[in-house]
């Protein structure tokens, strides 16, 4: 069947023979632009956020070049509020949380299923134009002058004094949720009903059950998001007061039912994250996973509990007492399933045949930063300690180091795995060592120091400070140079490796699953002949030890 | 065939006894009762419009994980932020305080 | 459209009819979320203003309310009937008249709702446009009124995309677009009961409350 349909190439110019695939069927720009082949959504997925990736990733560099002097002499304090803004809005909204789940995801799923595609290809179509159509409203309000209420759109702030563009924002983050809720429906329709024949639920790769978790999140968490923003543009627009004090509402009660999303949404951008990492340490370690079912019983576990911490948000703002203990008890608890998929992975890890290919420097920096970002967040989960560091860059490198230092660690771990599948070549193996490693060390070079500057007091979101804070400030703007190329340098070897690499073969990290099964890069409709599955995943101990490039 | 119309046709009867119910009972002094007496009315008529017209009874899987996911989140989302509001040593504004306060609220 | 092919994703038709069942019922798991929002606020701040919202809620015609949720449930009832005329291969017309007075009874809904609204205009019951209401209960009542705007908006749209939806149905019925694929229409079935099972809740919490004293 499929394995006889690529040759594992040898050079760059060995494309004489012109298979039919995904990439090839069609090359006019409306058979991108109306495709609903999910291979081919993914790709426009990749590129709107590489773009986005970028916007964001701007605002970061003008903020950290403001703060390497105490003094505010760069940008006023105006623009640095629409600064982080929109630093906020974009990566949360524009990257983090569709990173994973419409690009890799969308890509590789219904290649793991042994499935033609998505349940709703039009419907996966349709969440792009609906991604887009949000980022643009978010842009065009950027571009019109900014928001400066920070992401979290804090009432009354929001609805009463703020007098930037926060109306389109918001709308735009309204319209973006409804592609989320449709990616998320896609997925967990896909996931229950198109499985191969064969393909029990426990025969899955850890990363579908993640996804599923993610998804739930998605669809049941993100609809609450969106009528939050609708009362929030109902108080602004309309003069009536549904948080503001001054007319008998609360402005908690925002809060309560913003964080009933956002803060499960940290567990949309991590749990992703968190399936890459199991499906690299085995591939990479030769093993099976230690723990498989609560491995994968941890992420639906994380989906439910994520849901009851929210008020650790909230621990100051006035929120009953009673209620911050209920919440800090349970973000304890939510730590129980993180710390189940750390301790499971370094045991697959013991006793391995460990190979440290670039994506598994990706997870293995993954497992470290994910620890210190889940550890510092117990540290916040304590009702006296938060007091303490509320609103300090404690807060801002814990939340980093899960998102930026796991999540955006995850996605380039996935992308680099996954690349020969997608493109049909490899990427050049020393060139992402070293990005990987100067991702992992400006990583920390940048946000490390903002712990100690958190703990020492100093708040988010100013743009002047006391000169004491300097030299911390100063390590982690340098830090953030070192950081900014080590996502530059995948941009430019992985663009490189698309016309240049060595041809990869349907196989090249010998790795399990359905995916591998294909050439790559795929057929439009995935298999030649639908696959049966037999055996349980993550099988590499009956196989050749040895992993080789194709 | 005939079976399914009569399960349609005394669900309607019955939803339509429940409203009769519900606003019979609305006007009926129970106190703090009466706000539970109501949901429960209408808990017992979504259950009804649920099991039968929407035929949850005879789904399975997804169908009854998606049901009782819904309703499993829905109350975290009422029950939660209750747990907060029943707490609270303090309100900003309160009607109590409102009774007693002179000057009118302000108006914009 | 009497099209008995799978789309490609499926290995058969009976998969795409589950797929789609599903995915509806996924979708009305979130719609349950996006009203819960609301229900959410409407809980606090009746925990915060009892007295306002008793007082304001029996502001609402409460006979209007009554009628409309019947003429609601009546609807959910016809079109209950259409889905099973429909699963057991009956005549498209009997599907498409069913339907249609699915949809005429959801456009009755929606008369009854605009009278409504004239008249709380009328009564001086619009925040944000002309409120007036005793002072002490003034703030309870005020946001009482808001969500009762925003609740039976919010679900009047979703009526108004149902209409839209069933009233579309009964023309292909009765043409007979549903003779050997009928999930359409079990699927619409869904969504309809759906916004029925909203209304359910809805109407104790904004027009009973506080008849009694």
């Amino acid at each position: 069947m499929s394995t006889i349909a690529v040759a594992p190439g040898r050079g760059p110019d060995e494309s004489a023979i012109r298979i039919p695939n995904y990439l090839n069927t069609g090359t006019t720009l409306r058979s991108w632009l109306l495709t609903t082949d999910h291979k081919r959504i993914a790709l426009l997925y990749f590129a709107s956020l590489t773009a986005f990736f970028f916007i964001g990733g701007a605002a970061a560099v003008v903020i950290r070049l403001e703060l390497a002097t105490p003094q505010g002499n760069l940008i006023g304090s105006d623009t640095y509020n629409r600064l982080f803004t929109m630093h906020g809005i974009v990566m949360v909204w524009f990257f983090l949380v569709p990173a994973v789940p419409n690009t890799i995801c969308n890509f590789v799923v219904p290649l793991m299923l042994g499935a033609k595609d998505l349940a709703f290809p039009r419907i996966n179509l349709l969440s792009w134009y609906l991604f887009m159509a949000g980022g643009l409203l978010t842009v065009a309000s950027l571009v019109a002058g900014g928001v400066d209420t920070g992401w979290t759109f804090y009432t009354p702030l929001s609805t009463l004094f703020a007098n930037s563009y926060v109306a389109l924002a918001a709308l735009g983050v309204i319209v973006v949720g409804f592609s989320s809720i449709a990616t998320g429906l896609n997925f967990i329709v896909t996931v229950h009903k198109l499985r191969a024949p064969g393909l029990t639920w426990y025969r899955l790769p850890i990363f579908i059950w993640s996804l599923y978790a993610t998804s739930v999140i998605l669809v049941l968490g993100t609809p609450v998001l969106t009528i939050a923003l609708v009362l929030l543009l109902v108080e602004r627009i309309l003069k009536v007061g549904i948080f503001d004090p001054a007319l008998g509402g609360d402005p908690l009660l925002w809060q309560h039912i913003f964080w009933f999303y956002s803060h499960p949404a940290v567990y949309i951008m991590i749990l992703p994250g968190l399936g890459v990492v199991t499906e690299l340490v085995t591939c990479f370690s030769r093993k099976r996973l230690f723990g498989y079912k609560f491995v994968a019983w941890a992420s639906i576990g994380i989906a439910v509990i994520g849901f009851l911490v929210w008020g650790h948000h909230m621990f100051v703002s006035g929120q009953s007492l009673f209620a911050s203990l209920v919440f800090s008890f349970l973000s304890y608890v939510v730590a129980v399933p993180s710390a189940i998929k750390v301790f499971n992975w370094t045991a697959t890890l013991h006793g391995g045949w460990i190979r440290f290919d670039a994506p598994m420097l990706y997870a293995l920096g993954f497992i470290g930063l994910f620890t210190i970002g889940g550890m510092t967040g117990l540290f916040l989960a304590a009702l006296a300690v938060d007091v303490h560091v509320t609103d300090t860059y404690f807060v801002v490198a814990h939340f980093h180091y899960i998102m930026v230092g796991g999540m955006v660690s995850a996605f380039f771990g996935a992308l680099h795995f996954w690349w020969p599948k997608i493109t049909g070549r490899m990427y050049p193996e020393y060139w992402a060592r070293t990005a990987a490693a100067l991702m992992f060390f400006g990583f920390n070079l940048t946000f490390f120091p903002q712990f100690i500057l958190g703990y020492l007091g100093m708040p988010r979101r100013y743009h002047a400070y006391p000169p004491e804070y300097q030299v911390w400030h100063v390590l982690s703007s340098g830090g953030a140079v070192l950081l900014a190329i080590a996502y530059l340098m995948p941009l430019v070897y992985l663009t490189w490796s698309m016309f240049r690499g060595v041809r990869a073969g349907p196989n090249p990290w010998q790795a399990t699953g359905l995916e591998w099964q294909t050439p790559s890069p795929p057929p439009k409709e995935n298999f030649a002949t639908t696959p049966v599955v037999v055996r349980g995943p993550y099988d590499y101990r009956d196989r050749a030890a040895h992993p080789q490039h194709g | 065939m005939s079976g399914r119309f009569r399960s349609v046709w005394l669900s309607w009867a019955a939803l339509v006894a429940l409203l009769a119910a519900t606003t019979g009972l609305a006007y009926v002094p129970l106190g703090r009762a009466a706000l539970p007496a109501a949901l429960a009315v209408a808990s017992v008529k979504a259950a009804v419009i649920v099991l039968v017209f929407m035929e949850l009874a005879r789904a399975t899987g997804l169908t009854r994980i998606a049901a009782g996911a819904g309703l499993f989140w829905l109350c975290v989302l009422l029950g939660m932020p209750a747990i907060d509001y029943l707490n609270r040593a303090a309100r900003p504004v309160t009607e109590r305080t409102l009774y007693t306060s002179v000057s009118p609220p302000p108006r914009r | 459209m009497a099209d008995a092919r799978p789309a490609e994703q499926f290995a058969s038709l009976d998969q795409q009819r589950d797929v789609a069942h599903a995915g509806m019922w996924v979708f009305l798991a979130s719609e349950t979320l996006f009203f819960g929002g609301l229900l959410a606020a409407y809980t606090v701040y009746r925990i915060w203003y009892p007295e306002g919202f008793a007082a304001a809620s029996t502001k609402t015609d409460v006979v209007l309310g009554t009628i409309n949720t019947a003429v609601l449930l009546t609807s959910s009832a016809l079109m209950g009937a259409g889905v099973r005329v429909a699963e057991a291969r009956g005549s498209g017309r009997a599907v498409g008249l069913l339907l249609l007075g699915t949809a005429l009874l959801g456009l009755a809904f929606l008369g009854v709702k605009g009278t409504e609204y004239v008249k709380d205009a009328h009564d001086h019951l619009v925040p944000g446009y002309d409120f007036e209401f005793d002072e002490r209960l003034r703030r309870g009542a005020e946001l009482f009124f808001l969500l009762y705007f925003i609740m039976t908006g919010i679900h009047a749209v979703h009526l108004t995309v149902g209409i839209l939806l069933v009233g579309a149905f009964a023309v292909r019925a009765w043409r007979g677009a549903f003779a050997d694929r009928l999930e359409p229409v079990a699927i619409a079935g869904l969504y309809w009961h759906f916004v029925d099972l909203v209304w359910v809740f809805l109407y104790p919490l904004l027009y009973l409350n506080g008849r009694a004293g």
